[in-house]
């Protein structure tokens, strides 16, 4: 066991622990034998025993001629209404405890979480499929045609029945078409003035 | 009239401990007790080690943090008991003051703030004491840790080793903090 002695560091700390009667009995043997037979550490003791009265007396009358900031009596009273006032203060309520507690399930987090990604997952690849339109469920918007185009592929009755008495028989003279009174040599100009609108 | 002395054998002084349970018991006059069995040397305390006009404030401060904590102390577990501990709250009072007061500014301007500020008011001048006014204005010049280990000593009748454990340091280091502040006012009041 390590010694007080030993573990100060020089000799006015461990004039300071023997004069303050703080060193355990074999300590204060061997300081007391040093001090008698070391001349130097003896004045040095000496020294600080002085030093350390005259101040503990100067201190002293310095609290006998300056007044305290505070009297004692008043001072207790101060701290008695505090203690009063704070036993008059109702406790709070006890923090409920872990068994009082109702116990939160985690149970339903899992299945939500799983939930919730499987439909994210899901409307990202509705999105990308409706960007590609290769989804039979896609409505595919129906092109109208105009009224112009529609009654182009129609058929004129009227050019077909020309077109017929046009035609010569195999024995039969070449008749003249005549178109709105006007002989026509090629039939072929008449078939592509068909689509005209009739006047 | 003079009355007479009351033998400490008729009325034994009720121990710190003892005053403490009877306050966790909700008996404010157990309270009052220790304030008055504690308030000179404390407000002393304070005095010397944060100044005149701030003392009354931490000294209150000191007993609100001890209500507070009361529940919790230990006296098994803190060596030097109750009056280490209530030392000890009136030492991190201080230091807390001193560090919103701006403590490198003051040290800057050479202590000349400090001593300004620890002169006595108008109406409590010292009469006839020079020499307790030297003593002052030599504790005021100290360095802070010198300055609290004398003043621990000297108020408190702590140990040493209590003493270390208040300031937090090691006990060579409390020893030789002593030893300079002693050293140290001998030479301020021998100028």
């Amino acid at each position: 066991m390590v010694r007080v002695i030993e573990k100060l560091d020089n000799n006015e700390q461990v004039l300071l622990m023997y004069l303050a009667d703080e060193l355990p009995a074999e300590d204060r043997l061997e300081v007391r034998q040093m001090l008698e037979v070391d001349a130097s550490l003896r004045r040095e003791f000496e020294q600080l025993q002085a030093a350390q009265q005259l101040i503990g007396a100067q201190l002293a009358h310095l609290d006998d001629v300056s007044p305290l900031a505070v009297n004692a009596d008043f001072a207790a009273r101060q701290i008695g209404r505090e203690i009063r006032q704070r036993l008059a203060r109702p406790k709070p309520a006890p923090a409920a405890s872990m068994i009082d507690r109702p116990v939160r399930s985690w149970r339903w987090l899992y299945p939500t979480v799983a939930a919730a990604s499987i439909a994210m997952i899901a409307m990202v690849w509705l999105g990308r499929q409706a960007s590609t339109g290769s989804n039979p469920y896609t409505p595919v918007p129906q092109m109208t045609p105009s009224p112009i185009v529609a009654d182009a592929q129609q058929p004129d009755p009227n050019a077909a029945l020309l077109i017929q008495s046009l035609q010569p028989a195999d024995d039969e003279p070449k008749q003249v078409a005549v178109v709105d009174g006007m002989p026509q040599d090629d039939v072929s100009q008449y078939l592509l003035d068909a689509s005209a609108p009739v006047k | 009239m003079v009355l007479p002395m009351v033998p400490e054998s008729v009325s034994p002084v009720v121990s710190d401990e003892a005053l403490l349970q009877r306050l966790r018991a909700g008996e404010p006059a157990a309270g009052e007790a220790l304030v008055k069995r504690y308030c000179q040397p404390l407000m002393r305390y304070l005095q010397r080690v944060a100044g005149e006009h701030a003392a009354e404030e931490l000294h209150q401060q000191t007993w609100l943090s001890v209500l507070d904590h009361v529940e919790n102390f230990d006296a098994a577990s803190n060596s030097g008991g109750f009056k280490a501990w209530l030392f000890r709250i009136a030492t991190n009072k201080a230091n807390d003051f001193w560090r919103s007061k701006g403590r490198e500014k003051v040290a800057k301007e050479g202590l000349r703030l400090v001593i300004d500020e620890e002169g006595p008011a108008a109406g409590e001048r010292l009469e006839g004491s020079e020499q307790a006014e030297r003593l002052r204005v030599a504790i005021a010049r100290l360095p802070e840790a010198q300055r609290q280990v004398l003043m621990l000593r000297y108020y408190s009748d702590m140990k040493f080793v209590e003493i270390a454990k208040v300031l937090g340091c090691p006990l060579n280091t409390a020893l030789g903090r002593m030893h300079k502040a002693i050293m140290k006012l001998k030479e301020l009041m021998g100028e």
